[in-house]
């Protein structure tokens, strides 16, 4: 649904600044909501979610070569007086930075919607509402993609440079592959470099791996993405 | 229509197979288990084809008994399911009962069985009348009474005397006016009411939640208050002191796929801290060792271990741990090891709903079912209640120590462990996991990744303080203490301003320094009042909290404390505190504690100025 932007209606809205920054969330708030906190790579500090739609949302994120990186509660905001704080601010590698809500069926409200858009407008950014709904519809793939950058953390120290180079080599003769072309199920110490570096080809958006339909596995098909 | 037996069993013949009827709870009293067992074995007779007449002679009856036991489990109305098993209960009434005769008045006299049922279905608004008390307080209306048996009952007079009920009817025929009747139509229908009242559920139609888990995927983590006093013995002066240790602490960690326990740690408090918690996810990522049992009924079961550490070749790591919102959940020091250390997510979850973490809540139940809720409890509803311990037992120490306890547990959730169950699909939890280890791609973790995994050491950035003017060596400040050491010349050599410091939270005498380039510089020292016994940051922050209050010497504050818990050691409280420092001064029972006297116990006892100690959770065991 396309909204017509009315601009003046920007002066409703308050900011103290536009600047990105995670704002912690009260002990009141981690209490009272269904509250999860991971540290992720895009964001690269203990991110802090209040609903399982947004941790979920974070994890699609990490998987979108696009997204450069995003913060969860960017920045607080005073729409008619009334303090409001967006639920992610995203930055792409081409296009506008999007601050983006997470709502049921992605109903808001439509002044404050109307709003808000103008406002962002102003600032050279877009304002859109996500539904919850469609993100459960790729709950499998935001798992997997969380699962992976919880192996990626754990990784931080590992050297994979030559490791990549070796898989990049090994798809451009056969690009139909499967992750247990690589990792021995049996010896998983010999083929970690390579598993890490794997995950780090997918992360960068060099490589695709097929994370929609099961859960990560021997047989989840890798492909160049090309 | 009435069908009779025969009636029955030709209406629905699958009752013949007498299999198919419904089991019953075997009773516990033996009379009634001989009779149902009687009946049981006629019912099979007559059913096999059996003539009633022979099946009368066996069991030395009647004929008629033989019949009449038939229908009351077959017999009955054709819209009516029978009673089936239910008619084989000697003495259960398996019709519900109503009133054949007319209700009592003072010409015809008659018992008062039914006749309070009987009442409310002749008298025109009676039933009404009481369901509208009843009702008014369910609806909180400003009107209503509190619901009372009292209340009840005058309701009940008052509805009688409104429809101008006869005088001489029931209930005005009884002494008293049908009261016992009034309070448990009461009770009944307040609850039939209330349930009518509960909101209908309707199905929310919500997008699927459920994907497919892997092992190691979800882990649960809970702490659970035991309900149990133990003790430990304090051996001073050669003599042994028997004390009662108040309420001790349990924390959990099972891993959700497979159900198995990861690892537990028991603390002698009943709030443990973020180092108690610290200390079981230490647990969970080292090996199980079995504990040596000192009791012959506790006993592994063969194959049974904690799957702590690395199990079927599956280093244990945390992806999503599921916690409440209890503050040392929170910890920065919890946090920080679990997402920046582990990249596991924390997931609170809302408040108020432990059946998310249902299966850790069930550790605790299995918890209390075999260990601690066998022995007298320290709560209950009432002084008088049968499970707390009688006030003879409580002045004595409980027989069960510390340890014990320990080690009961330990072989609670070994064998828990290693149990095979319907839930699991009749196998075990460590089964199933090794099952899954090797079906899955559960994440893996180097080696090297894994020796950092050390819970209980952590790093700190500090300034490096230097007062050149006054001719002293440079320091640290940390935690209400100064620390010194060859490290910070070495660091402020390499014009550094700040250090990066390790701490053991265990024992925080020492600070390891380490270079900005990732180099161990050595060991800083912490200043002379600290250094005698191991303590933790807990243990400071405690004594800096308590000085002045306890008027703890500042000379030596250490053993200022444990001469402070030692004077007050009859109070449970006091003497599980004690144990906990204990455990601390002696680096978990491995150093012998010597203390020295404090000045007034020197003057008084004359002795050579120091006073060994040794303590045992079971006796002579750390002595």
């Amino acid at each position: 649904m396309s909204h017509a932007l009315h601009l003046p209606d920007a002066r409703y809205v308050q900011a103290a600044t536009l600047e990105p920054h995670q704002q912690p969330t009260a002990r009141a708030l981690r209490t009272a909501c269904d509250f999860r906190e991971q540290r992720m790579l895009k964001h690269p500090y203990i991110s802090e979610f209040h609903s399982v739609y947004e941790h979920l949302h974070a994890g699609l994120c990490e998987g979108r070569a696009d997204i450069v990186s995003y913060t969860p509660k960017p920045f607080i905001l005073y729409v008619h007086q009334k303090r409001y704080t967006p639920d992610v601010f995203v930055l792409l590698r081409e296009g506008k930075p999007k601050v983006i809500e997470i709502k049921p069926r992605g109903e808001m409200d439509e002044a404050k919607r109307g709003t808000l858009c103008a406002f962002f407008a102003l600032h050279n950014m877009e304002f859109c509402v996500i539904s919850n709904e469609s993100i459960a519809a790729q709950r499998q793939e935001a798992e997997n993609w969380l699962e992976i950058v919880r192996r990626l953390q754990r990784a931080a120290h590992v050297d994979t440079a030559a490791a990549e180079l070796a898989v990049l080599d090994q798809l451009a003769t056969s690009p139909h592959q499967t992750i247990g072309d690589w990792v021995d199920p049996g010896a998983r110490e010999q083929s970690y470099l390579t598993e890490i570096a794997l995950y780090r080809l997918a992360h960068r958006g060099i490589i695709h791996l097929r994370l929609d339909q099961a859960i990560l596995h021997y047989d989840t098909a890798v492909t160049p993405c090309i | 229509m009435y069908l009779t037996w025969r009636q029955r069993l030709q209406q629905c013949p699958e009752y013949m197979d007498f299999a198919c009827w419904p089991a019953l709870p075997i009773p516990d009293n033996l009379a009634e288990r001989k009779a149902l067992w009687r009946n049981q074995k006629i019912i099979l007779a007559v059913l096999q084809g059996d003539l009633l007449i022979h099946v009368a002679q066996q069991f030395r009856l009647s004929k008629g008994r033989i019949t009449q036991l038939l229908n009351r489990c077959l017999a009955g109305d054709s819209e009516e399911p029978p009673a089936l098993s239910q008619g084989l209960i000697p003495h259960k009434r398996c019709e519900t009962p109503q009133r054949k005769a007319p209700l009592p008045d003072a010409r015809h006299k008659g018992g008062a069985t039914c006749a309070f049922t009987a009442l409310l279905g002749e008298h025109p608004t009676l039933k009404a009348d009481l369901d509208r008390f009843i009702l008014a307080r369910l609806k909180d209306q400003p009107y209503a009474q509190v619901i009372s048996p009292y209340a009840f009952f005058g309701e009940f007079k008052r509805s009688l005397a409104a429809a101008n009920w006869p005088q001489t009817r029931y209930p005005y025929t009884t002494v008293s006016l049908a009261c016992e009747s009034v309070r448990t139509y009461l009770k009944r229908r307040t609850a039939e009411l209330e349930l009518d009242r509960l909101p209908k559920k309707t199905t929310m139609l919500r997008p699927s939640t459920t994907t497919q888990q892997g092992l190691l995927a979800r882990v649960q983590l809970d702490e659970h208050s035991v309900d149990l006093h133990t003790s430990m013995h304090l051996l001073l002066d050669d003599r042994w002191i028997p004390l009662r240790l108040a309420r001790a602490s349990v924390l959990v960690a099972t891993e959700v796929e497979t159900r198995a326990i990861l690892g537990y740690y028991l603390t002698p408090t009943t709030h443990p801290n973020q180092e108690a918690l610290l200390t079981l996810l230490d647990r969970c990522l080292r090996p199980f060792t079995p504990k040596p049992l000192s009791l012959p009924c506790l006993q592994y079961v063969p194959g049974s271990q904690i799957a702590g550490g690395q199990f079927a070749g599956v280093p244990i790591s945390f992806a999503t741990v599921q916690l409440d919102n209890a503050l040392i959940h929170s910890a920065l020091s919890v946090r920080k090891f679990l997402c920046d250390t582990m990249g596991a997510t924390l997931h609170y979850g809302f408040p108020g709903m432990p059946q998310v973490r249902q299966l850790v809540e069930s550790t605790f139940a299995m918890v209390t079912r075999t260990t601690s809720k066998r022995f007298a409890s320290t709560t209950g509803a009432h002084p008088t209640d049968p499970m707390r311990e009688s006030l003879k037992n409580q002045k004595k120490p409980p027989l069960l120590t510390f340890q014990m306890f320990d080690e009961a547990l330990s072989v609670t959730f070994a064998n828990y462990n290693a149990t095979p169950s319907a839930t699991l699909g009749g196998s075990s939890p460590l089964e199933l996991l090794s099952y899954l280890a090797d079906t899955q791609m559960t994440p893996y973790v180097d080696p090297l990744t894994r020796q950092q995994w050390t819970p209980l050491l952590q790093t700190f950035r500090l300034r490096i303080l230097w007062y050149r003017h006054q001719h002293r060596a440079p320091h640290i400040n940390f935690n209400y203490a100064r620390y010194q050491g060859d490290a910070l010349a070495a660091a402020l050599r390499r014009h550094q301003t700040h250090i990066t410091v390790r701490l053991n939270r265990r024992d925080a005498r020492y600070l390891e320094a380490i270079s900005d380039a990732g180099e161990s510089l050595g060991r800083l020292t912490i200043e002379n009042p600290w250094r005698r016994f191991a303590h933790s940051v807990f243990t400071r922050q405690h004594i800096h909290r308590t000085t002045k209050a306890l008027r703890l010497p500042r000379e030596d504050p250490l053993s200022g404390l444990m001469h402070q818990l030692l004077a007050h050691r009859e109070l449970p409280k006091v003497a599980s505190h004690l144990l906990r420092v204990y455990q601390e001064f002696t680096e978990d029972f491995q150093e012998p504690l010597i203390l020295a006297r404090l000045h007034s116990d020197r003057e008084q006892t004359e002795d050579h100025g120091v006073v060994s100690w040794s303590w045992s959770t079971q006796r002579a065991t750390h002595a």
